[in-house]
């Protein structure tokens, strides 16, 4: 099951367009959309919060029912009215299988003017920042004259991005999106310098995890710091990175970065035997292990193909082996 | 139960096939019910935090500090560059984060790569118990400024609170001293 909504972060009023794809060898016998709709406000511990909207939306807003029992079912539903300013939206999309089992996904989204400053604006959430993986965007100001001018590059980097990449699909419960009202900067690697300006109400906020500057002027892109340019269109790129800045992993490839690390399942030694000692505990072959460069082995061939020893730019290869089983290890740590 | 859960999707998964990457199964995923949807919501459910900002350049890392509610940075990677501990006044650790070296540079995505170091790199990490905490502690452990290791007192009294603009009114630390290695 997928869900998507369009445009991200909408305007006030404007059109807001829910999606859902499912698929059940049992065939479906019903489909709902649910949306909730709060006002944003600052509560009495001045903490960002936000309430039930009076006379807002509230519950069930589609049902679809099938009475030939897809096995596959692709819907949409527009609320033409879109959500006035200050709006902090809760989606629901729930499928109903001819058995009577159900499954529905839950998630969270702003709409309309924010109200909150420069700090960034949710645009695809479903948690407590502290138990999630969260990620900001930031417009490179050689490229969007306004940070919302972003928007449309990032709804497919997000959901036909990072969303089909199965490391990210798997648990996509624990990631969320936000991006900055105020615009950045990431200077080209091979200009000299290494300027990446990151505004300070994403380097100050305590919930983001790291921040992706997006561009659409071509550049040798760079990481610092966890933080990391990319052209929107670079979806591979972009997960290899949250390959490093989520999750910890390592360069399988000559010339990127290695360590090593303490925590169960890595794909970097610093030495054969440590390799083929790790493969050997977690019952892969010793002989999987090939050199990197130097000391540096990683545990799983290139022939698997690991997004993390080659990313393919704007294709999607997958976390193999012992890079997903460091993912899985990730997502429980968050719990 | 969440880690038993966890750890049978785990064995689940590597049971498919050893050698392939495991089928996709959505995990953590729990069912929730439309009728009972939240009225009300905090979108960070904050905690009081000690915000630490820090300035790395050649002449080493200069500290400052914040009082701020928010998140506390994640603990899970002990294992990055840079490991920034806060203790409290008896030496306890009360929080241990890791960061990737905020001064390395390398290029993205696997093809053709490159590194460099930047002069200068600002980053912040945040601590919960701001009241507790007496010391900050670094330790570099790889890459620029590589072997530093460096303690910083910290007055929670003295915190003013966290702003936007980089030059607000923070607990200044000493100037570093010139840090060893590179």
């Amino acid at each position: 099951m997928s869900t998507r909504y369009k445009p991200l972060h909408p305007a006030n009023n404007a059109a807001v367009e829910f999606a859902v794809k499912a698929h059940d060898t049992d065939g479906f016998a019903k489909a709902e959309l649910f949306v909730y709709e709060r006002e944003l406000y600052v509560d009495a511990n001045n903490f960002q919060a936000s309430r039930q909207r009076a006379g807002g939306t509230w519950g069930s807003v589609k049902v679809w029912t099938y009475n030939n029992a897809p096995d596959d079912i692709d819907e949409k539903h527009s609320i033409t009215g879109g959500f006035p300013a200050n709006s902090d939206i809760t989606y629901i999309m729930e499928v109903t299988d001819t058995k009577g089992q159900k499954k529905n996904e839950e998630w969270n989204f702003t709409a309309g003017d924010w109200p909150f400053g420069n700090a960034p604006i949710p645009i695809w959430g479903n948690g407590p920042p502290g138990n999630r993986i969260d990620v900001a965007f930031v417009a490179d100001n050689d490229s969007y004259n306004q940070a919302r001018d972003m928007l449309a590059d990032l709804e497919p980097l997000i959901f036909d991005g990072f969303h089909t990449n199965n490391g990210v699909k798997m648990g996509k419960r624990y990631w969320q999106f936000y991006y900055s009202p105020d615009r950045g900067h990431i200077t080209d690697f091979d200009s000299g310098t290494t300027t990446m300006n990151i505004p300070a109400g994403v380097s100050n906020s305590s919930i983001i995890d790291y921040a992706a500057v997006i561009h659409t002027t071509v550049k040798r892109d760079w990481a610092s710091g966890g933080n990391f340019g990319t052209e929107p269109t670079n979806r591979g790129t972009a997960v290899h990175e949250s390959g490093h800045a989520a999750f910890g992993l390592m360069d399988e490839y000559s010339g990127g970065g290695h360590s090593t690390s303490s925590d169960p399942y890595h794909n970097n030694y610093n030495t054969q035997g440590s390799c083929q000692s790790y493969n050997q505990t977690n019952g892969w072959p010793t002989a999987d292990c090939q050199n990197i460069e130097g000391s540096w082995w990683r545990p799983e061939p290139d022939t698997l193909a690991c997004i993390m020893v080659d990313d393919q730019d704007s294709a999607m290869p997958e976390f193999t082996r012992s890079c997903i089983a460091r993912v899985i290890w990730f997502y429980q740590e968050l719990e | 139960m969440k880690r038993l859960i966890f750890v049978l999707v785990t064995l689940a998964l590597f049971g498919c096939n050893q050698n392939k990457q495991p089928q996709v199964t959505e995990i953590g995923a729990q069912p929730v019910d439309p009728q009972n949807v939240a009225k009300d919501r905090t979108l960070s459910k904050p905690v009081p935090i000690i915000a630490v900002r820090f300035e790395a350049t050649d002449a080493g890392y200069a500290m400052r500090a914040f009082r701020a509610s928010g998140t506390p940075t994640s603990k899970i990677d002990q294992n990055r560059d840079v490991v920034i501990k806060a203790l409290d006044g008896q030496g306890t650790v009360l929080g241990s984060v890791s960061i990737f070296n905020p001064r390395e540079v390398r290029t993205t995505g696997s093809k053709n790569p490159g590194s460099a170091t930047r002069p200068n790199a600002t980053f912040t990490v945040f601590f919960d118990q701001p009241d507790s905490i007496r010391n900050i502690e670094v330790n570099v452990v790889r890459g620029p400024n590589e072997g530093l290791r460096q303690s910083y007192p910290v007055n929670p009294r003295e915190l003013q609170p966290l702003t936007d603009t980089d030059k607000g009114q923070g607990n200044a630390s000493p100037s570093p001293t010139p840090s060893p290695g590179k």
